[in-house]
């Protein structure tokens, strides 16, 4: 419509709100963070302008940087394919029966997803604690092993404990996402399916799976950029002196994350130019690996 | 015979597997609200399962005058994140959708760019720029940001090209209505719903915000929710059960909350990911 008139004002009434705080709050931050990469600032004193010496510092001497990398992929690897897994089978066990039900299950897995990050965190220190912790109380209680699991005192154990708590916020939402996608699915496909003597699995590989697939692009993508993120339960977790006396980032700062690493310099050093360095590091680690899982999208896309 | 035990127990099994997934879902929250009605000591004795008796004297200990000043600090904020950022969305979702001018194009790429960029990019500048404006420490930062929101502005603008016919649009405009009134009075019935979950989405986010917050805010009276959770841990590190009501009493309102809006919300979601 209005496609009669000369100039029309109104567009730019109507988008300046978002224009003014995209300006404000986006782009010159932006812009002004990629300027004090290039400094040693702490934020009060004078910027010194140092050329690319913070991020070859960051690439070439620094292995937290590098080790904050792998720890956030080794965290990814081990969360987002579980995640993945336990959200499709509760989907298509919602989607295709226990109809009555439904609903009552979809509200309570999706409860962790809207719990405050930071109840989460302190919530699971409490469970997983060494000594009291409920986790350890109830496999000792079960039998399965005599003594607790130090979950916070060994590197790989602080991992799967992390991984474990956000399969628990994940999964709930991941089915959400995906009974969205499945309800769009005629139930024709599946009766005739049933007719041709299918089972539950084999709909499920060939006919469900396929079906979904832009859904599941859509989720592993957001995964992949949400866990390159991660940030506020690593955090709680690990951050020292919180479960118990430990270093930043947990032991041998085994969840010492991206997000975490970036913080630590930016904020709790105030190296803001090194800081600013980082930021600009995983936005292009986020962006490469986003580029690639769209990429692999497009090519399934020309097979299919 | 034979099939009917094959059907009953591929049932049991589903169901098994259903109820798996709800107890471990739901546990953490049950441990939490349990222990937060035992004595400290009693906790360190063993597992609890059922209710103790100690819940009022713990709520004592933990409701005072600044947990519920985070809890007015944390509506506000978020209640003016929700509104500022659905209108804003809805402004430039309709200003996108109903209209043809010179940048739209470039524009509206320019706001599907900056919805992949992470929001640590330009923190620090930011934070900076706060603090030159004399908004640290103030509760501005934390939601005057969320105009500014590419997410919503992207959904609202596919939303209202659908939900909000062209012929309504014109039939008022040749009654005489202006464009604003097009817009506030004509366009926002039609888009009720998608209001709605934005507006949950925008509450939620802004809700559980921690990282800002911490940068930005000094005053103990001015701290949200997490920012008080989280300093709990401290104020009561001797009083596990207390700490731990504390944090129920801080988190489950807030799911309640949602709990009761989930329709809406888990239909805003699921939205968005058909459309992405």
């Amino acid at each position: 419509m209005f496609r009669k008139s000369k100039i029309n004002i109104y567009p730019a009434v109507f988008l300046s709100p978002y224009i003014i705080g995209v300006l404000a709050f986006s782009i010159l931050p932006i812009l002004f963070t990629l300027v004090i990469s290039f400094t040693k600032w702490n934020g009060f004193g004078e910027m010194e302008f140092v050329d690319f010496q913070n991020y070859f510092r960051l690439f070439s001497q620094d292995t937290r940087f590098v080790k904050s990398l792998y720890n956030t992929l080794l965290i990814m690897v081990l969360s987002i394919p579980l995640t993945l897994v336990i959200g499709l089978l509760v989907a298509y066990i919602l989607n295709r029966s226990l109809v009555g039900l439904k609903r009552f299950f979809q509200v309570s897995i999706f409860a962790p997803y809207i719990t405050t990050p930071i109840a989460i965190g302190i919530m699971f220190a409490l469970l997983f604690d060494g000594r009291y912790g409920f986790i350890n109380q109830l496999i000792i209680h079960l039998g399965i092993i005599e003594k607790g699991i130090n979950w916070f005192g060994e590197p790989n154990f602080a991992r799967i404990a992390l991984a474990i708590v956000l399969i628990w916020k994940y999964s709930g939402y991941t089915a959400i996402l995906l009974m969205a996608g499945m309800s769009m699915i005629s139930d024709d496909i599946y009766e005739a399916a049933k007719i041709d003597g299918a089972n539950n699995l084999k709909i499920l590989v060939k006919i469900t799976l396929p079906l979904l697939k832009n859904i599941m692009v859509f989720v592993i993508i957001t995964s992949i950029i949400g866990g390159l993120q991660l940030f506020e339960e690593p955090f709680i977790l690990f951050k020292s002196g919180f479960s118990g006396n430990m270093q930043y980032g947990g032991p041998d700062a085994a969840c010492l994350t991206m997000s975490m690493f970036f913080y630590d310099e930016a904020f709790t050093n105030m190296h803001l130019g090194y800081g600013a360095a980082v930021a600009y590091a995983m936005f292009a680690v986020i962006a490469i690996l986003t580029f690639f899982s769209m990429k692999v999208r497009g090519k399934g896309k020309k097979n299919a | 015979m034979h099939d009917m035990i094959k059907k009953y127990g591929k049932k049991v099994i589903t169901y098994a597997f259903m109820i798996l997934v709800a107890v471990v879902t739901i546990l953490p929250f049950y441990t939490m609200i349990i222990m937060g009605t035992y004595r400290s000591a009693d906790l360190l004795k063993g597992l609890k399962l059922l209710p103790g008796d100690y819940f009022i004297e713990n709520f004592k200990t933990v409701i005072n005058a600044s947990y519920i000043r985070s809890y007015l600090n944390s509506i506000v904020v978020s209640a003016l994140s929700a509104f500022l950022g659905v209108m804003s969305c809805a402004m430039a979702g309709f200003g996108f959708s109903k209209y043809n001018f010179k940048w739209k194009k470039p524009l509206f790429n320019m706001v599907l760019l900056l919805m992949m960029i992470p929001a640590q990019l330009g923190l620090i500048a930011f934070i900076w720029e706060m603090r030159m404006l004399n908004w640290n420490n103030t509760l501005l930062p934390l939601f005057l940001p969320w105009i500014a929101n590419g997410f919503g502005v992207f959904w609202m603008s596919q939303y209202i090209n659908d939900a909000v016919p062209d012929e309504v649009l014109d039939s008022a405009r040749i009654d005489g209505c202006g464009d604003l009134r097009m817009f506030f009075s004509v366009s926002l019935a039609f888009i009720r719903p998608a209001l709605m979950s934005i507006g949950l989405l925008i509450f939620l986010w802004s809700w559980n915000n921690y990282m800002l917050p911490t940068l930005v805010l000094n005053d103990v009276n001015l701290y949200t929710v997490p920012l008080y959770i989280a300093s709990l841990r401290d104020v009561h590190r001797v009083d596990y059960a207390a700490q731990i009501l504390g944090l129920t009493l801080g988190t489950m309102p807030l799911i309640m909350f949602f709990i009761f809006f989930s329709k809406s919300l888990i239909s805003g979601l699921s939205d968005a990911a058909l459309k992405g």
